[in-house]
């Protein structure tokens, strides 16, 4: 296996009785990559995760974590590896400190090194200030930076995280993706997989995606080329008063504009091209008489995914 | 496959948080004050009404040991039957699984965690019983030891059993009261309609092999069997009709226990480890 592909799945498939999750899946996942892990709901994102972290197991075919097939050697290929598998519980009794600890312990770290690690973690997860309360009485939000937490004991080489922001609320969300985006920005050695429904998280997060559908890879490749892939860009147009249908109109003629309407009290215009036929556009806006104060691009990624998963059935 | 050191270290590590998560829970709770309460009935209510534990040592632990394998079931229910089932139901094995250690290490530390607490517990009653009967009669029976030793075999067959129906059960609360049904209901009918109904004895049932906790008291035998002939006489028939109560064949009984404890907790280990998230 590739030394620059810390995960690498080979053919994978999975079958509950007569129904195939994961149907022949090949997966690279490049060192030092945040990948983003797309697909609708019962794609087989949650299977091959959960393949990888050997919760089941495969059907046939092979996934590699640091060169270790993990259908085969499940112990030594997770090491290493931190997890985050959908929203984990904890057992109530322990405390976060307790908590991290156990995991230490299972994964054959001293003690001196467990209590440096946890100090480091839990400040990390912002959780020091808790870290002596039993975590039954914690909410999801708190949980899940525990989660994250011992995902990270020992400095992982790689992380897989399934839906790490799932169920929780906006401010849950948000403190989630912080610790992710410095989880990103002060590792230079870390690999990490996140399966995720939620878009704009991962284009915040990721710079690589790899999306699947009915079990089969659809597309993998680097956020720029998989957002340029659709040839289309949804932009918001913000004008003084409420758009009228003649000013919708005047929009979806100019050059470019695939199509248009009102959205609120704004317009929203699906423009085709590249960045010249963007710059054509703005230029034509400026020009147009409808009160337009501002454009902003929309998130790319979700109009390709809808244009990819769409083409894929 | 093969085997490390590390994977029993792993094992232990398993072992002493399950231990850890028992203790700190409402079920050791509970099971310590029943016990308790037990000992404590057993040991003053016969001075409230007048009477007394008995003379000598062996009429002493007499009075306790037939309450023993009861606690037994028990304590399987509380602890052993929830043991693998609470991973999967309360998702925390997504994070105990998920890290670089084999189901084999998490199977054996849960068993050794929970066959080590639920030990412990009887042992501690036992230890009341010595106390007793020192403080009663003057002296231990060695007896007290014998009863020890089939009680420790009763409770890893026990605990097998409890873990099996653990490894293949979605819900704790049924796996606790299917387990509660299986040793305390289910296996005594099996062995009273095989002793009935055909000419073989039922020696290799798990609750016959558990009498030996009590036979293993010749005081016990003479207490019972004297209770037994005093009915027979009021109902006019033979104390043998009635089934008198003999010693053990401890050989016949250390084969009953090791059997189902081997036998279920190999169904166990393979269904858990075939058991996926």
């Amino acid at each position: 296996m590739s030394s620059d592909n810390p995960i690498e799945i080979v053919g994978l498939r999975k079958e509950y009785g007569g129904f195939v999750a994961v149907d022949n899946l090949n997966l690279s996942v490049k060192k030092n990559s945040f990948t983003g892990f797309l697909g609708p709901n019962g794609a087989g994102k949650s299977t091959t995760l959960k393949i990888l972290t050997h919760l089941i197991n495969a059907s046939s075919g092979e996934a590699y974590i640091n060169g270790i097939d993990v259908t085969k050697d499940p112990k030594a290929a997770l090491t290493n590896v931190g997890t985050v598998v959908e929203t984990p519980e904890f057992y109530p009794y322990l405390t976060p400190r307790e908590t991290l600890r156990y995991v230490g312990q299972i994964i054959g770290m001293n003690t001196e090194s467990i209590k440096s690690e946890t100090d480091r973690i839990l400040e990390k997860v912002k959780m020091l200030e808790w870290e002596d309360k039993k975590l039954g009485t914690f909410s999801k939000g708190m949980r899940q930076r525990i989660a994250i937490g011992q995902a990270l004991m020992n400095g992982p080489s790689v992380i897989i995280l399934d839906e790490p922001t799932s169920g929780l609320d906006p401010r849950g969300q948000a403190e989630m993706r912080e610790i992710m985006k410095n989880l990103r920005n002060d590792s230079n050695n870390l690999t990490v997989i996140m399966s995720s429904h939620v878009l704009h998280e991962v284009s915040d997060l990721c710079d690589r995606i790899a999306l699947i559908n009915h079990g089969k890879m659809i597309i993998q490749d680097d956020m720029s080329v998989i957002e340029k892939s659709s040839g289309k860009r949804r932009v918001t147009i913000k004008v003084e008063s409420t758009p009228s249908p003649l000013m919708t109109h005047m929009v979806e003629q100019l050059d470019n504009v695939v199509s248009a309407e009102r959205y609120g009290n704004d317009i929203e215009a699906v423009v085709e091209g590249d960045i010249s036929a963007c710059v054509k556009f703005f230029k034509d806006i400026s020009s147009l008489n409808i009160g337009a104060y501002g454009v902003s691009e929309e998130d790319n990624l979700e109009t390709t995914y809808l244009k990819l998963i769409k083409e894929s059935g | 496959m093969y085997i490390e050191l590390d994977d029993f270290r792993q094992s232990y590590v398993v072992a002493k948080n399950e231990i850890r998560k028992f203790v700190r829970g409402k079920r050791f709770t509970i099971y310590a004050v029943l016990t308790t309460v037990v000992f404590a009935l057993i040991t003053f209510l016969p001075y409230l009404f007048g009477g007394d534990l008995g003379d000598t040592p062996g009429e002493v632990i007499a009075n306790y040991v037939s309450i023993v394998d009861l606690l037994i079931i028990l304590a399987a229910t509380l602890f052993a039957s929830v043991a693998i089932v609470s991973e999967f139901e309360e998702r925390t094995a997504l994070i105990l699984f998920t890290r670089p250690i084999k189901k084999t290490s998490i199977f054996v530390g849960k068993v050794v965690g929970c066959i080590v607490l639920e030990t412990v517990m009887i042992v501690l009653f036992y230890l009341g019983m010595a106390v007793a009967s020192l403080a009663v009669a003057g002296s231990v029976s060695a007896d007290l030891f014998v009863s020890l030793g089939v009680a420790f075999l009763f409770v890893v067959a026990v605990s097998g059993v409890a873990i099996f129906i653990s490894s293949v059960m979605k819900k704790g609360s049924t796996t606790a009261i299917l387990t509660f049904v299986l040793l305390l209901l289910i296996l005594p009918i099996i062995s009273s309609v095989i002793s009935g109904s055909t000419s073989v004895e039922p020696w290799f049932m798990l609750d016959q092999a558990s009498n030996a906790i009590q036979t293993s008291i010749p005081e016990y035998i003479d207490l019972v069997n004297g209770m037994l002939e005093h009915a027979a006489e009021m109902m006019g028939v033979s104390p043998e009709d009635l089934g008198v109560i003999t010693a053990p064949d401890m050989a016949k009984t250390i084969i009953t226990m090791l059997g189902w404890s081997i036998v279920s907790l190999s169904l166990a280990w393979v269904a858990f480890i075939r058991r996926e998230f």
